[in-house]
């Protein structure tokens, strides 16, 4: 009983928002209504489990030394550190913003720049002339950057407009039959979850 | 043969001496390449410009700090336009890196003289993707309890009247999510008055294309691109204009790293290489 409880719950929950959704029942929908609104606090709270996972996990790190300790120091530092100004964020309001625009973001920013890099490097190494495949590719690649840079319409009208029918026709052929597999997919595997076949997402086979 | 292929034998440190300045020169000496406006974009901008004083549009900083480049300037411009239009914003934020975006868009805002609580009222951020938009779409007030200084929804002039989706003009999810298109559609369906639309890191623009021409999204912005063709519209040309010279340029270096890395593999290919090729036929 005690191992199946949370399959019941998924179930129930599952049954009244679906019910819901497609009859009108006034004292469902306050329940139905009540359970969307729990999930808004059940996020918050698993963010909450996340951050502090991730604490045990670096405090275990030190403790063993199986990994290097200084990263492990500089992130339990740096989370302990925004946490605080965060929580405080009435006290610390100039510290939290100095931190998160002058710090994080420019860091976080560089980083993710540094792809440009190894772009650049795929550009000459790797986009080849070799087989009808990568020739499809390298004249897709090519034509989606000249598509969308402004300079594309500048060397030829016609660029933006192959652009446009790659992406209208055979772009959205591909996205259809993705989303409408994906689609039939969530569908099944929702209704394993609402009838408690599937049992994976709470630690049973 | 191979002595002209050696030219375009180029090492890693000559790309990367390469690309930067490319990208680096057109932000220092601006080009001015024209940017034509498209179709998409322009469509967007006619939903916000026809908004009526009142109209309530949700704005939804939902990006990672990946995207910031391409979403803030989004997220201010359609913000700017929709309050110059007299209609009111809510704003929210449901990804950590959209929240301090948010807020400095908030504060910018208000700056430029818009009354927080009448005009613009900002949720603070909102956890739970997919479930949390279907619980406030279908009751904002039990969802939200309170805005991001703890005030009452009830209390608020803007949010004391917005129960559901029905009673929002505009959805404008400015987002980096993969899944964004799927869910926000999802979500919005039930509510037929509401308009979806999306500002998006342009990787989701493939993604979008789908919910197009169903109008299921009934328009969209592309990246820095569609960011900078909005700037234009409303003639406050900002950040996402002044980065398309550089994006242009970008553009064009990798094209050319393309050809010149063709001709150096066909006219002077790596001995190694072609070594290592001889040795595994034989």
């Amino acid at each position: 009983m005690y191992r199946k409880l949370p399959v019941y719950i998924a179930t129930i929950a599952g049954m009244i928002l679906m019910i819901d959704y497609f009859i009108n029942i006034p004292a469902l929908t306050k329940v139905a209504s009540e359970i969307q609104a729990w999930t808004v606090l059940i996020s918050a709270f698993l963010l909450g489990i996340g951050m502090v996972n991730l604490l045990l996990v670096n405090i275990r790190g030190l403790q063993t030394r199986r990994t290097d300790i200084l990263d492990n120091i500089v992130l339990i530092g740096a989370l302990v550190v925004m946490f605080v100004v965060t929580l405080f964020s009435d006290q610390f309001d100039t510290a939290y913003r100095w931190l998160f625009h002058e710090i994080y973001a420019p860091l976080g920013t560089a980083v993710f720049s540094l792809l440009m890099y190894a772009m650049a490097s795929a550009a000459y190494r790797a986009i080849r002339l070799k087989s009808i495949e990568s020739t499809v590719f390298l004249i897709a690649a090519v034509t989606a950057m000249l598509g969308v840079a402004p300079v594309g319409e500048t060397i030829s009208p016609q660029i933006p407009k192959f652009y446009t029918w790659m992406l209208q026709v055979l772009n959205m052929a591909g996205q259809r039959g993705i989303i409408m597999g994906g689609a039939i997919g969530a569908m099944a595997a929702s209704l394993r979850v609402l009838l408690g076949i599937e049992r994976r997402h709470i630690g049973l086979e | 043969m191979n002595d002209i292929g050696k030219i375009f034998r180029w090492n890693r440190l000559t790309i990367y001496a390469i690309i930067t300045l490319a990208i680096l020169f057109p932000l220092v000496r601006p080009i001015g390449i024209p940017i034509p406006i498209g179709e998409s974009a322009r469509t967007f901008y006619e939903l916000v410009d026809n908004m009526k004083p009142g109209d309530i549009i949700w704005v939804d900083s939902a990006f990672s700090l990946s995207a910031a480049v391409e979403c803030v300037p989004q997220l201010e411009a359609i913000s700017q336009h929709a309050l110059k239009k007299g209609a009111k914003v809510i704003m929210l934020a449901m990804s950590p890196d959209g929240q301090p975006f948010a807020e400095r868009a908030l504060a910018a805002l208000i700056e430029q003289g818009a009354v927080y609580g009448e005009d613009i009222v900002y949720l603070g951020f909102v956890p739970g993707e997919e479930p949390a938009i279907a619980a406030m779409m279908s009751d904002l007030h039990r969802a939200v309890p309170r805005d991001y200084r703890g005030t009452p929804l009830t209390d608020i002039p803007i949010t004391k009247n917005v129960r559901t989706g029905n009673d929002i003009a505009i959805v404008v999810p400015v987002t980096s999510n993969a899944t964004a298109p799927d869910f926000w559609t999802r979500q919005i369906a039930p509510y037929p008055n509401t308009v979806l639309t999306m500002a998006s890191q342009a990787s989701l623009w493939p993604r979008i294309q789908p919910y197009l021409p169903t109008g299921q999204i009934a328009a969209a912005l592309n990246g820095a691109r569609g960011a900078a063709e909005y700037e234009l519209m409303i003639g406050k040309p900002s950040i996402a204009v002044a980065s398309m010279d550089a994006t242009s340029i970008a553009y064009l270096t990798f094209v050319l790293f393309i050809i010149v890395g063709n001709l150096a593999h066909w006219l002077a290919p790596d001995k190694k290489v072609a070594a290592k090729k001889d040795g595994d036929k034989s």
